[in-house]
């Protein structure tokens, strides 16, 4: 799979406005910048891919429940009502660390709000946590709404560009940091991958196999919520990554997490690069939001997944 | 007393806002003994299971485990001594067989490196052991009722634990599978000096095969003793508020039938 990784590249390197063989000698300048800025695009796309497949892998397995992803369980939206409060309020053009941060803030107070409000039902914990993550969802989005009708031009240019999700990286500072998170997010799932099989049987069998299930819990979902807020914060909302790209990788090469969370991390990496290379090829000159791409072929393929759920109840 | 494996002392307990489940529970498990947990429904039977494994912490009384603190245990090292299989298991990921007895032996390998060959091992013979291993590579999600509790059992087994807590085995079992069961866990108790304590609705099968019976009602303990001191017409009757008539079998053993 990782020998896919290069060719997924050089392939997406070479498609766009231009093609451009990136064998052959380049001399022409603006060649070469437009080379560079598909570089940084890609890296950017894999980061994000990565990032959102990765976390989805570990919420499902947490939540033990194969819907969840951090877009249903409102963390992005968390993530991105963050974010624009601080485009609008204008903390975001102090430092290009404070947008993450803020971002990573939102997601993690929607997080603890989500699972507050989940507390205490007991045996009905996971559906109770997917309800408050979709009632938390909705309430950011009218909050985000309300941020939106408040705010002046310059800012509702920068919070829509969000909202549509771009893989356009703005500075290559955000993207090493978003890179970075990413990478050592998924070196220490992947170490806690045999733990993270024992908490997808639940958490009393998780403690007498071993594991300290609270702990664990905590561990999983905050590095789940802290790649998934800072690929937010990289890129804006791109739907459906972290759904789709741990379900077929499930259906292909089992459920051992060990395995689970560095393939991912490749293909959820790969689909994004190839989705953004789409979106912005197919309507030349015009380019389309990827995640109109990504939610295209994710939207039909959740309906098949909840299909195939109803099946095997009856 | 020295050859103590598990106890408890002057345990209380209550899930928030609710009547208190144990009280004043003290109880002890010798190594060796192939004991039943018994009693009616909501007597706080897996209470008392989720209490002795430090799964709920205590806040009054102690769980010991070989003289030590249950809860001063790291997870890997009580893991290492202490197996429980709860009463039914899901898990929406699709894990074949293996994959769940191979969680068997997560508390025993680093984080850091990769299954020994002796890990696979010990997989292969806890399968072997519990008759299911030529469903290694199926799906768990797919096994009947009987081969998922024998799976779970492989997986217990895997721990290589000192002890063994079982919540109702049989209870999804037909007399044919409960008997197979059953016959297997006394060859493990024999062969490998695993100490086991099985819940069970079914009294007369724990009857059969425990040398030694505790009797729960409300929280407590009613009786403690050998299957011919605790099933008696006066205890059923006490315990269960059902009349029963014992009728001798052949083997000096009683069978018990409601009146």
């Amino acid at each position: 799979m990782s020998l896919l990784l290069p060719l997924v590249f050089l392939a997406c390197l070479s498609c766009g406005a231009v093609f451009i063989n990136p064998f052959s000698g380049i001399s022409d300048p603006s060649m070469k910048l437009i080379l560079q800025l598909r570089i940084y695009r890609l890296i950017s796309a894999f980061t994000v891919g990565g990032a959102l497949a990765v976390s989805g892998v570990g919420y499902q397995a947490v939540l033990r429940n194969p819907l969840a992803e951090p877009f249903i369980l409102g963390i992005s939206g968390g993530a991105s009502l963050g974010a624009a409060s601080a485009i609008a309020s204008g903390v975001a053009a102090l430092s290009c660390l404070t947008l993450p941060l803020s971002s990573f803030g939102g997601a993690i107070i929607v997080l603890c709000i989500v699972l507050f409000m989940a507390k205490g039902a007991g045996i009905e914990y996971t559906n109770n946590v997917m309800l408050s993550g979709v009632i938390a969802g909705t309430v950011c989005s009218s909050l985000l709404m309300f941020i939106i009708s408040t705010s002046g031009s310059h800012e509702l240019n920068s919070i829509t560009w969000w909202m549509l999700g771009s893989l356009q990286p703005r500075d290559p500072q955000l993207l090493s940091a978003v890179a970075v998170i990413t990478l050592a997010g998924t070196l220490i799932l992947f170490i806690y991958g045999r733990d993270t099989n024992l908490i997808s049987m639940g958490e009393e069998m998780a403690y007498y196999l071993g594991a300290a299930p609270l702990r664990l819990i905590i561990l999983i979902l905050g590095i789940a919520s802290l790649m998934a807020a800072s690929a937010v914060a990289l890129s804006g909302i791109i739907g459906f990554v972290g759904l789709i790209v741990p379900h077929t990788l499930r259906r292909l090469f089992g459920p051992d997490h060990r395995r689970l969370f560095p393939l991912s991390l490749l293909c959820g990496g790969m689909f994004l690069m190839i989705c953004d290379t789409i979106a912005k090829s197919i309507f030349i000159p015009q380019e389309i939001p990827v995640g109109i791409i990504t939610s295209f072929i994710g939207g039909p393929f959740f309906l098949y997944i909840l299909n195939k759920r109803r099946k095997s109840v009856l | 007393m020295t050859n103590a494996l598990l106890s408890s002392e002057n345990i209380n307990f209550a899930y928030a806002g609710s009547a208190p489940i144990l009280k004043d529970f003290s109880f002890t498990l010798s190594k060796g003994e192939f004991s039943g947990l018994i009693g009616p429904n909501g007597a706080g039977k897996t209470t008392v299971f989720r209490v002795l494994s430090g799964f709920i912490p205590v806040k009054t009384g102690a769980v010991k485990l070989k003289g030590k603190n249950i809860s001063s245990y790291k997870n890997t090292e009580r893991a290492k001594l202490l197996a429980v299989v709860p009463q039914d298991i899901f898990t929406p990921m699709p894990y074949t067989t293996r994959q769940i007895v191979e969680m068997g032996r997560v508390s025993r390998i680093s984080r850091l490196s990769v299954p020994s060959k002796s890990d696979r091992e010990h997989v292969n013979r806890s399968m072997e052991a519990m008759d299911i291993a030529h469903k290694a590579e199926s799906l768990f999600n797919h096994l009947s009722g009987g081969e998922k509790q024998r799976a779970l059992i492989a997986t217990a087994i895997a721990q290589e634990p000192e002890v063994l807590l079982l919540d109702e085995p049989t209870s999804s079992l037909d007399i044919g599978h409960s008997c197979h069961l059953m016959k297997l866990l006394l060859e493990l108790n024999r062969e490998k000096q695993i100490t086991v304590l099985i819940i069970s609705h079914d009294i007369q099968l724990a009857g059969s095969f425990c040398s030694r019976l505790i009797l729960m009602k409300n929280g407590s303990i009613l009786s403690d003793g050998n299957p011919q001191e605790i099933l008696t017409k006066e205890t059923i009757k006490e315990a269960y508020g059902c009349d029963v008539e014992l009728i001798k079998n052949r083997n000096g053993r009683f069978l018990i039938s409601p009146e």
